[in-house]
C-alpha cells in the first residue's frame, strides 16, 4: 500500500517542516541579529540550565517521597492522597505563577508577609515548575517502585543491611533509570516553559525568543536572533533528552513480587499528608481557592467574553486533537506495519520544541511562499498546526503502545475475508485501538486548551484563546477579571488531564 | 474564525461615551474634503461594509471609540484584532499583495513609521493630515498621530528627595526604591529611544546603567504599568517611571467618568497617596503617539478613512483621548479634566522620524546593559 | 487442470530468496501439506498464495485465473486463510466473527449460513459468546468456520494447531480434517509437524531452504525419500552410506538384494528396519526412548550411528531387514 506510505511521509514532512524552517534560517543567520543573540546566550544558558536542573530536583524529590509513601505505606485515604498528588498537573503552571504574584502583590492577602518575594527569583520559578510537574515523576516512580522485586531488599537485610542502608544500596540503584527519566522529563519541560517564567520575570530562552518576536521591529534580525536562540536551547535540552531516552530504555526490571505495603504509623501518616499539603497547597489548592474567591457577582459582560473565548478555543483545540490523532494513527500504522519505523521518531520532533519556537518555525514557513502569505497568514490554521506539532509526540506514543498489542493477523484475516486494505483496518484494528486513540485525543485537546505562547504569537485575526484572555488580564493585574476565564479553563482542562494521568498510571 | 465584536469592555462596566462638542474647535464634524486624495468619502455619509482593524493598543483603551464609530456608522461591521506592533508589521508585510486589514493603529510611532517607509500604508488626504501638527504625523503623509502620551515620574506624596528629572532616577539614592515595567515593555523602550535620540548614546548608557543598578534584583519590576503605579500607591516603591495616563487612571478611576469635573478631579488628586512629576530635563518630556494609517490595498479604505476622520474630530478625540486620559493631538481640544494641561510643561522636540531611526539601537542598548 | 497451480514462486527478503522457485499443484478436493522446518519458506509461500505477500517471480493460477499478473489483492482472491493464532476478532462475538466474510449476502441468508457454520463446527450455543470466553480449541474452530463461511475455493491453513497442547491438537486435527473432507474442501496445510502432515494430507510437499525437495504421498515420502534432507527430516532414521555390489547392498557381512546398479548409495535406516543378528557389527552407546518404545543407539563399525529396537549393551551385530534408498537412480 504505497499510497498510505506516501500520506504518512507527507504528514511527517509537514510536522517536521517548522523545525526545518528554523534550521534553514539558521544557515543564513550571519547578520547582526545572530550576533545579538550570541551576546545574550551566556546568561540565558546559565539561567535556563539552572532552572531545568533545580526544577527537576524539586519534582523528583517530591515525586520520590510521595511514591515511596504511597507504595510502601498503607493508610486510610491512600487513593485520595494519590489523586491529590496527581492534581497539580491539571493546573497550568502559568496560572500558578500568576497567583503566586497575586497573593504576594499589593492586592493580595499575603502582601505583608510575602510582598515582592517572588518576582525575578529563579528559585520561585523552580519551585512552581517543580511542583506542577511533580505528578509526572510521582507517576513514573510509583510504577517503578510497584515493579521492584522485594526479594532484593530481603537479601540485603539477610546480609546485614539496616533499613536505610537497604534503601541506599539496593532500592535507589534499581530506581536510577526511573529517577533519571523523570528528572529529564521535568528538565525538558522547564526548558520549554514560557508562562511561569514570564509571570515570575525570570529570563530564559523561551522568554527571550518570545519577546524578540513581539518587540523587534527589524523583523529580519528578529527571525535570525530567534533562530539562533532556538538552536542554543536545543543544544541545552539535548543531554536531558538523551537522559530521558536512556532512562526509559533501561527501566526494564520487570517481574518479581513487590514488597507488601506496611501500615503507616501516626508519624508516617503525618508525613504523607504533609507532603500532600506541600504539593497541593501552593499549586492546585491555591489556584482553586483564589479563583473562587476572586469571582465577583454580576459581571455578565466579563463572563460573556470568557465564554466566547472558551467556545473559540474549544473548536480550535478539538480540531487540533482530531487531526493529531488521525495523523498519529496513520504514521504509527505505516511505521509499524509497513515501515520505516523512523517515521515515528521524525513525527516526534515537536517534543523538544517549546511553544515560541514552534510558532517561529510556523511563521518562517508560512512567510516563505506567496500562497502561504495570502491564504494562511493570520488564520487559525497556523495555531492549530503549531499545537499539533507540539502535541503529536505524546499522541504517537499512546497510539504506538496500543498498536503494539494488536497483531497484524487481524487485518490480514479481514483481508482474506473480503475487506479492502483500509476496510480491514477500520473493521479490526480501529475498534481495538479505541482506548489509545481516545487517550491521545484527550491529551492533545487538554494541551491545546491550556497552551499559551504559540496562542499569543500566532493569534488569528479577531479572536483569542481562553489562555490568552486569562493572561492579558493577569499581566494588567486585573485578577478579578481573570477569575472567570481561569475557572472555565480549569473546568475543561483539569478533568481531561486527570483522565489521561489515570489511564497512564494504570497501564504503566 | 469568529469575529470579535468589541462590544464588551474589559472591566465589565460601561464606558460612557462623551457627546459634548468642544466649543472652540473648527468644524466639529468636519468631513474630509475629497480634494487631494480623491478617494475620501462624501460628507456625513455613513460607511458600510466590513472594517478590519489591527490595534496595537489594548482593548481597554479602544472601547469608547468603537462605541462612537458604531453610532456614526451603524451599518459598518467592525472586526478588531488586538495585538502588538512588531507582529503586526510582520502581518502587513506578509499580506502585502492581498491585505485583509484596513486600518492599522499602532502603539508607538516607530512601528507605524516603519510601516509607512515600507510602503504598506496609503498616503492620507490633506484633509486628515492638516488636522494635526506636523510633528505628530508621518513625514511621508502615510499616518497621523491620534493621541499623545508623556513619560513621567510617579512618586509617593511628600517624598523628601522626590526626583525632578529622568536623569535623577539613575542616582544611587533610589536603589531599591525605584519601580518600573519590564524592559521589554514597548513604552519603556520608547522612553529609552527618546533619551537616546535627545542626549546621545553615552548619556543613555549611563542612565540605563543607573536604572539597572537601582532595580536589578529588587521586586519592583512589573509586567505592565498598571501594577507599577499600584505598587507606588501601596508604598512598595517610592518612585516609578510610567506613561502619564496610568497615573490618572489610578487616581481618577480606571473608567472615565464624564461627570467628574475639574474640582472633583482636583479633590481626588489631592487625596491620592501619589503625585505625578512631569520631568524637567533639559530636552523636555519624552513622549510618543498612537499612530493611525490606512493599509495600502486594503478592502475598505473608505471605512478606514472614516474612522480616522472620527478619531481626529473633537468628538473622537474626546472619546479616545479623554477616556484614556491621554493628550489629544488636534489643536484646541484640551486634555480631560484633572489631567495636567499640555502647555503646562515642555515637550521634547525630537522628531518622530529620528525616534524611529534610533529604536533598534535602543533595544540593543537595553540588552547590552542587561535590563530585565 | 489443477485447482491451484504455482510455478516458479520466488520471494526475496533483502536480496535473499526465502522462497526459491517453488512449484505446487493442488487438485480439487485434495489436501496438500507443505512440510518443513522453521524458516524454510513455507509460511511465506502460503502468504504469497493468499496475496498477503508479493512474489518477486512466479505464477499463481487459481482455477485458471491468474492471481499474480496482474497482482490480485487478497480480498479478491476467494482464498480462505486460517492463521496460526486463529486471529479471531476479540471485539466481535462468535456469530459476528463467523459472519464477517459474508458481507455481500442479504441478512436472512447470512444468518442462515452462520447457523450452519455453528452447527458444522460444533459451536452450537456459543454464538453470542465473546472470544475471550472460549477455550483455545473452540477459538480455532471459530477461525476455521470463519474462513469457510464464504465458501472459498481454496483453504490455506498456517500451522493452525501449533498453539494447542498435544492431546487437544490430535483430537481437533482429526475432527477438523474429517470435516474438510466431508465438505470436499481443497486445502493447503503448512506445518512443521510431520505426524500432522502424514496423517492428514493426501500429498505432502517437503520444503527446505526455500525449495520443494519432494512432493508425493506419505508412502512415497517415507519409503522413497528423494533427497538426504527429506530422508532425515521425515520418519526419523539415520543416513547410512553403503556400497552396492553385484545387485546387493553390502551391510557388514550381510548381503541384501536390491534392484540397484552397483556403486555408492545412501540408505535411510529406521529402528524398525534393523534387528539383532548376523550383519554389521556395532557398539551400543546408550539407550533412548523413541515414541513409546525403548531403542538403543549403536555405532556401526566405520562410523554412522543408528537406532535399534530393544535394549542392548556392548558389542552388537545389526541385521538389515529393509532397504530404503535415498534418491532415485
Amino acid at each position: 500500500m504505497t499510497l498510505s506510505r506516501l500520506f504518512a511521509a507527507v504528514a511527517v514532512a509537514l510536522i517536521a517542516a517548522p523545525a526545518l524552517a528554523i534550521v534553514a534560517r539558521l544557515a543564513g543567520a550571519t547578520d547582526a541579529g545572530a550576533v545579538l543573540a550570541g551576546a545574550r546566550a551566556g546568561e540565558l544558558l546559565v539561567t535556563t540550565g539552572l532552572l531545568a536542573v533545580s526544577a527537576g530536583l524539586v519534582a523528583v524529590s517530591i515525586g520520590a517521597v510521595g511514591a515511596w509513601l504511597t507504595t510502601r505505606g498503607a493508610f486510610r485515604g491512600r487513593a485520595l492522597a494519590v489523586g491529590l498528588l496527581l492534581s497539580p498537573l491539571g493546573v497550568p503552571p502559568y496560572l500558578v505563577a500568576q497567583y503566586w504574584i497575586e497573593v504576594s502583590g499589593p492586592t493580595g492577602p499575603l502582601h505583608g508577609l510575602l510582598g515582592g518575594a517572588f518576582f525575578g527569583e529563579l528559585w520561585a520559578a523552580s519551585v512552581v515548575i517543580g511542583l506542577c510537574t511533580s505528578p509526572l515523576c510521582f507517576g513514573i516512580l510509583r510504577a517503578a517502585m510497584a515493579r521492584l522485586d522485594g526479594r532484593y531488599e530481603d537479601a540485603a537485610a539477610a546480609l546485614g543491611d539496616g533499613p536505610l542502608a537497604r534503601v541506599l544500596r539496593v532500592v535507589l540503584p534499581l530506581l536510577v533509570p526511573a529517577l533519571s527519566a523523570s528528572f529529564a522529563l521535568v528538565a525538558l519541560y522547564a526548558c520549554s516553559d514560557f508562562g511561569a517564567v514570564s509571570a515570575l520575570g525570570v529570563p530564559t530562552f523561551t522568554r527571550a525568543i518570545f519577546f524578540e518576536l513581539e518587540l523587534n521591529f527589524d523583523r529580519e534580525a528578529a527571525m535570525s536572533a530567534t533562530a539562533v536562540l532556538s538552536a542554543l536551547l536545543l543544544v541545552l535540552a539535548a543531554p536531558f533528552f538523551a537522559l530521558d531516552r536512556w532512562g526509559r530504555g533501561a527501566a526494564r526490571f520487570e517481574g518479581g513480587t513487590p514488597r507488601p505495603a506496611a501500615e503507616l504509623g501516626p508519624l508516617g501518616q503525618a508525613g504523607v499528608w504533609g507532603v500532600v499539603a506541600l504539593v497541593v497547597g501552593p499549586t492546585s489548592g491555591l489556584v482553586l481557592a483564589r479563583t473562587l474567591s476572586l469571582l465577583e457577582p454580576g459581571r455578565q459582560r466579563l463572563w460573556g467574553k470568557a465564554f466566547d473565548a472558551l467556545g473559540t478555543t474549544l473548536v480550535w483545540a478539538s480540531s487540533a486533537a482530531t487531526v493529531a490523532v488521525a495523523v498519529a494513527l496513520l504514521v504509527v500504522w505505516v511505521a509499524r506495519r509497513r515501515g520505516p519505523t523512523a517515521l515515528v521518531a521524525a513525527g516526534s520532533v515537536g517534543f523538544v520544541l517549546p511553544g515560541p519556537v514552534v510558532a517561529l518555525g510556523v511563521l518562517l514557513l508560512v512567510s516563505a511562499t506567496a500562497w502561504g502569505r495570502a491564504h494562511l497568514y493570520g488564520t487559525a490554521i497556523l495555531l492549530v498546526g503549531a499545537w499539533i506539532v507540539r502535541a503529536l509526540p505524546e499522541a504517537l506514543q499512546s497510539v504506538d503502545a496500543g498498536l503494539e498489542q494488536i497483531p497484524s493477523s487481524y487485518e490480514e484475516a479481514a483481508r482474506t475475508l473480503g475487506r479492502s486494505g483500509v476496510g480491514s483496518v477500520v473493521a479490526t484494528t480501529l475498534p481495538l485501538l479505541k482506548g489509545s486513540l481516545a487517550a491521545a485525543w484527550i491529551f492533545v485537546f487538554a494541551a491545546a486548551m491550556r497552551e499559551l505562547p504559540a496562542a499569543m504569537l500566532l493569534k488569528p485575526l479577531g479572536s483569542r484563546t481562553l489562555s490568552h484572555e486569562l493572561w492579558a488580564y493577569a499581566q494588567d493585574s486585573y485578577y478579578a477579571d481573570m477569575a472567570p476565564a481561569a475557572l472555565l479553563l480549569l473546568l475543561v482542562t483539569a478533568p481531561a488531564t486527570s483522565l489521561v494521568l489515570l489511564r497512564a498510571s494504570r497501564t504503566s | 474564525m469568529g469575529a470579535c465584536s468589541p462590544d464588551t469592555s474589559t472591566d465589565g462596566g460601561d464606558a460612557a461615551t462623551t457627546r459634548e462638542s468642544a466649543d472652540t474647535v473648527d468644524g466639529g464634524d468636519a468631513s474630509p474634503e475629497a480634494a487631494d486624495a480623491g478617494d475620501a468619502p462624501a460628507a456625513d455619509s455613513a460607511v458600510t461594509g466590513k472594517l478590519v482593524v489591527l490595534s496595537a493598543r489594548d482593548e481597554k483603551f479602544m472601547v469608547p471609540l468603537w462605541d462612537l464609530v458604531r453610532e456614526k456608522h451603524p451599518q459598518l461591521e467592525l472586526v478588531v484584532d488586538y495585538g502588538k506592533d512588531a507582529p503586526y508589521l510582520d502581518r502587513l508585510r506578509a499580506e502585502r499583495e492581498a491585505p485583509r486589514a484596513d486600518l492599522f493603529l499602532s502603539k508607538g510611532s516607530a512601528a507605524i513609521t516603519s510601516a509607512g517607509q515600507d510602503g504598506l500604508l496609503t498616503p492620507l488626504p490633506a484633509s486628515l493630515l492638516d488636522r494635526v501638527p506636523e510633528h505628530v504625523r508621518g513625514a511621508d503623509g502615510t499616518w497621523v498621530g491620534l493621541s499623545k502620551r508623556a513619560r513621567i515620574i510617579v512618586a509617593k506624596r511628600d517624598l523628601e528627595d522626590a526626583p525632578s528629572t529622568l536623569t535623577e532616577l539613575a542616582d544611587p539614592k533610589y536603589k531599591g526604591r525605584l519601580g518600573r515595567t519590564v524592559a521589554t515593555n514597548s513604552s519603556f523602550v520608547g522612553g529609552v529611544t527618546t533619551v537616546l535620540a535627545d542626549a546621545g548614546e553615552e548619556a543613555a548608557r549611563t542612565w540605563l546603567t543607573g536604572l539597572h543598578a537601582n532595580t536589578d534584583g529588587t521586586p519592583h519590576i512589573y509586567p505592565k504599568h498598571t501594577p507599577t503605579v499600584a505598587a507606588v500607591a501601596a508604598g512598595e516603591a517610592d518612585v516609578a517611571l510610567v506613561n502619564h495616563y496610568y497615573f490618572y487612571r489610578n487616581v481618577l478611576g480606571k473608567d472615565y467618568d464624564p461627570a467628574l469635573d475639574a474640582a472633583a478631579a482636583q479633590a481626588k488628586l489631592d487625596a491620592a497617596p501619589i503625585v505625578a512629576i512631569f520631568p524637567k530635563d533639559e530636552q523636555g518630556v519624552a513622549w510618543n503617539v498612537t499612530g493611525g494609517g490606512v493599509v495600502a490595498g486594503g478592502p475598505n479604505p473608505a471605512a478606514a478613512q472614516a474612522v480616522l476622520d472620527i478619531l481626529l474630530s473633537p468628538e473622537g478625540q474626546q472619546a479616545f483621548a479623554w477616556t484614556n486620559r491621554e493628550y489629544p493631538v488636534v489643536d484646541g481640544v484640551p486634555a480631560a479634566a484633572g489631567v495636567q494641561p499640555a502647555d503646562g510643561f515642555t515637550w521634547s522636540s525630537t522628531s518622530l522620524g529620528a525616534l524611529a531611526a534610533q529604536q533598534p539601537k535602543a533595544v540593543a542598548l537595553i540588552q547590552e546593559v542587561g535590563l530585565k | 487442470m489443477s485447482l491451484l497451480a504455482v510455478d516458479g514462486l520466488t520471494v526475496r527478503f533483502g536480496g535473499r530468496a526465502v522462497v526459491d522457485g517453488v512449484d505446487l499443484h493442488i487438485e480439487e478436493g485434495e489436501v496438500l501439506a507443505l512440510l518443513g522446518p522453521s524458516g524454510c519458506g513455507k509460511s511465506t509461500s502460503l502468504r504469497a498464495i493468499a496475496g498477503l505477500q508479493r512474489a518477486d517471480e512466479g505464477r499463481i493460477v487459481l482455477e485458471g485465473r491468474s492471481l499474480s499478473a496482474p497482482f490480485v489483492p487478497p480480498e479478491r482472491r476467494g482464498v480462505g486463510l486460517v492463521f496460526q493464532d486463529g486471529a479471531v476478532f476479540p471485539h466481535l462475538s462468535v456469530r459476528r466473527n463467523l459472519g464477517f466474510g459474508l458481507q455481500g449476502l442479504p441478512k436472512p441468508e447470512r444468518t442462515q449460513r452462520v447457523g450452519e457454520l455453528l452447527a458444522l463446527l460444533g459451536l452450537d450455543g456459543l454464538g453470542d459468546r465473546m472470544p475471550h470466553q472460549l477455550s483455545g480449541g473452540q477459538r480455532q474452530r471459530v477461525a476455521l468456520g470463519r474462513a469457510l463461511g464464504p465458501r472459498p475455493r481454496l483453504l490455506l491453513l498456517d500451522e493452525p494447531f501449533a498453539s494447542l497442547d498435544a492431546a487437544l491438537k490430535v483430537s481437533l486435527r482429526e475432527d477438523l480434517f474429517a470435516l474438510l473432507r466431508s465438505l470436499r474442501t481443497t486445502a493447503l496445510l503448512v506445518t512443521h509437524d510431520q505426524d500432522e502432515a502424514l496423517e492428514v494430507a493426501d500429498r505432502v510437499a517437503v520444503m527446505h531452504e526455500g525449495r520443494v525437495e519432494q512432493v508425493g504421498t506419505a508412502e512415497a515420502i517415507l519409503e522413497r525419500p528423494a533427497t538426504p534432507f527429506v530422508a532425515g527430516f521425515v520418519g526419523g532414521g539415520a543416513l547410512v552410506p553403503v556400497t552396492v555390489e553385484g545387485g546387493c547392498v553390502v551391510w557388514g557381512s550381510q548381503r541384501v538384494p536390491c534392484g540397484r546398479p552397483d556403486g555408492d548409495a545412501s540408505l535411510v535406516v529406521r529402528a524398525d528396519d534393523l534387528s539383532v543378528g548376523e550383519g554389521w557389527s556395532a557398539t551400543a552407546t546408550g539407550s533412548r526412548v523413541r515414541g513409546a518404545r525403548r531403542a538403543t543407539r549403536v555405532t556401526l563399525d566405520g562410523g554412522v550411528a543408528v537406532d535399534v529396537v530393544g535394549v542392548h549393551e556392548g558389542a552388537v551385530s545389526v541385521r538389515l531387514e529393509r532397504v530404503r534408498f535415498v534418491g532415485s537412480e
